[in-house]
């Protein structure tokens, strides 16, 4: 029986990653890969896991003003950084950089406090 | 709070409405946007694209300031009228890539002075004459650091993917338009692209990816803010606007061939009646002076050019690649009154019907204008044989209009109505110079009728008795 309060062991799946992972597309996957052009140490696999994430959303919020009354489109946000020239890349890969991480394991909590938080 | 006539179409844009005032036309604008339009007003890219009218020509209307402030705005500028809004479903292939050039060529200039167009809709584009101009200047606002094209998406729906659609496919956008306000969508464009399209310029990035990129849905994503973040800067929107204007210069479409092309030239009874047709068509408007004349079926705007000489043409025809080579001509056309002309894609049985929300937002040709003269030279006969009108609609619908009608009459006897009837069954028993008169009789009155010198062919300038 749990105290009001207690900290909760988060469950593994929220603990890794804060949405459903889901498969990518393969041809979105070389799609990215054909676009960035460096085939070089890419690991496609963290790529297209991060490519997901961001079309998934992100937790970040600024308050920037918007003019426009119409829907930007998330995606084609994202493609006007990549299309957007050489520099474009970077903002898109800082972008996914960013995403990734988050997609790292939040600290995991200590043990022996949550025991004692049960038996107070 | 007033209830002032806004502009039906003009709704979306909350800081600044569209309104008609004694036959003027104004933008009511909230404090922001009248910010922004006085600073316009003092930024040399728009005000020298205003001289060279790209722009619309705007100035401030102070005097209607109390007017728009019991409507809840705060101020007006005043705008030079549009002779006669078209909307993108009635342009040919060059006209549609003539305004989105000139969206392009706008959005540089206004990016190298910290501006931006906020959105992206051919609507906001008119034709005075064959010449393109902006005419939302509300759509004018100022970049913000890290900001991205909110129009980028609007674009490509309403411009880039309509022009690929005709210049890759052969395939008339006008109907994808017509059909969905919003133009056509990335991930559905980019289902109709072959593996040999996905090689062309543009198609990998603009249309696949994009259509992979949206085709999770509508879903609000703060992509922006990382964007911004991530050093999102105006160089990259400006990289991927000049980029657009080298795909949209390198779309050219081959016009299949068209009857209609060299319709006066291939048939010598057509080309022997046109200076008699001619001196009819200058009368009927030396009298009438009309300030709009539509030319029915215009095909080269022979008769469209007398018209302009006195007014307005809306030169119709419901053959693309017609309208789009007398676009070209008119373009090339230095005589002023060449510049009056407005060609058209319009079949008068299927014409733009009124579209959007309801049925407002997008008003159908006719009620967008109202001719005192209607040229149907030799087009009665492909209403009632190719469309399967009844003659009797046909001149209760030019009655409607309450303007003057020089008609050409053409017998079922005549070689290319004859054309018209040889792979069909001929039940257009209407179709008779005798039942066209009587029809005629209690809607019209003539006031001058003249035989061609082709037999069977004759003309006639009506007038309608409701007027």
């Amino acid at each position: 029986m749990r105290a009001v309060g207690d900290v909760r062991q988060p469950d593994r799946e929220s603990e890794k990653f804060h949405f459903s992972p889901k498969p990518l597309p393969v041809h979105f996957v070389k799609g990215v890969c054909l676009l960035n052009c460096s085939p070089v140490d890419f690991n496609l696999k963290s790529m297209a896991t991060v490519c997901f994430k961001a079309s998934a959303g992100s937790p970040e919020m600024l308050n920037l003003p918007v003019f426009a009354y119409l829907d930007p489109g998330a995606g084609s946000l994202l493609l006007q950084a990549l299309v957007g020239g050489f520099a474009g890349l970077f903002v898109v890969g800082r972008h996914f950089f960013r995403m990734l991480r988050m997609l790292r394991p939040s600290q995991p909590q200590v043990e022996g406090s949550q025991v004692a938080a049960e038996h107070a | 709070m007033l209830d002032l006539a806004f502009q039906p179409g003009s709704f979306r844009d909350r800081s600044c409405r569209v309104f008609q005032w004694h036959g003027e036309v104004y933008r009511a604008l909230n404090a922001e946007s009248a910010g922004y339009h006085s600073q316009l007003l003092r930024m040399p890219f728009f005000t020298e694209a205003m001289a060279r009218g790209e722009i619309i020509e705007s100035s401030p209307a102070a005097d209607l300031i109390p007017l728009v402030q019991s409507a809840g705005f705060d101020s007006a500028v005043r705008h030079v009228r549009v002779p006669l809004i078209s909307w993108p479903w009635e342009w040919s292939f060059s006209m549609l890539r003539d305004a989105a050039l000139l969206h392009l060529r706008l959005m540089r200039q206004a990016l190298a002075s910290g501006w931006i167009l906020c959105d992206a809709t051919p609507c906001n584009i008119q034709f005075i004459g064959a010449r393109p101009v902006h005419i939302d200047t509300g759509s004018f606002v100022p970049l913000t650091q890290g900001g991205a094209w909110d129009g980028y998406r609007q674009f490509c729906q309403q411009f880039l993917y309509p022009l690929m659609l005709q210049a890759w496919k052969g395939v008339d956008f006008q109907p994808w338009l017509r059909g969905r306000l919003d133009g056509i969508l990335p991930e559905q464009f980019s289902r109709l692209l072959s593996l040999r399209d996905l090689f062309r310029r543009g198609a990998f990035s603009h249309v696949w990816l994009h259509g992979l990129l949206t085709s999770r849905g509508p879903v609000q994503r703060p992509i922006r803010e990382s964007l911004a973040t991530g050093g999102f800067s105006t160089e990259m929107i400006l990289h991927n606007v000049q980029g657009l204007e080298r795909i949209v210069r390198g779309l050219k479409w081959r016009a299949p061939r068209s009857a209609w092309l060299n319709y006066v030239s291939s048939e010598p009874h057509v080309q022997a009646d046109q200076p008699a047709k001619a001196a009819f068509v200058r009368a009927a408007c030396e009298f009438l002076q009309p300030r709009l004349t539509w030319d029915l079926g215009c095909n080269r705007g022979f008769y469209s050019r007398i018209a302009a000489e006195y007014g307005r043409v809306a030169a119709l025809d419901a053959d693309q690649p017609t309208i789009d080579r007398l676009y070209g001509e008119l373009k090339q056309d230095s005589v002023g009154s060449a510049r009056r002309i407005l060609p058209l894609v319009h079949h008068v049985a299927d014409p733009a019907p009124d579209l959007g929300w309801r049925g407002r937002e997008r008003e159908s040709f006719e009620k967008r204008s109202r001719p005192q003269l209607i040229l149907a030279l030799a087009v009665l006969h492909h209403l009632v044989i190719g469309s399967g009108l009844r003659l009797d609609d046909i001149l209760e619908w030019l009655q409607e209009q309450n303007a003057h009608v020089v008609l050409e009459w053409v017998d079922r006897e005549d070689p290319l109505v004859q054309r018209l009837l040889q792979n069909r069954r001929d039940v257009f028993s209407d179709l008779q110079h005798d039942i066209f008169l009587k029809l005629l009789s209690g809607r019209f009155r003539i006031l001058r009728s003249q035989q061609l010198q082709s037999a069977g062919r004759r003309l006639y300038w009506l007038e309608p008795i409701n007027s």
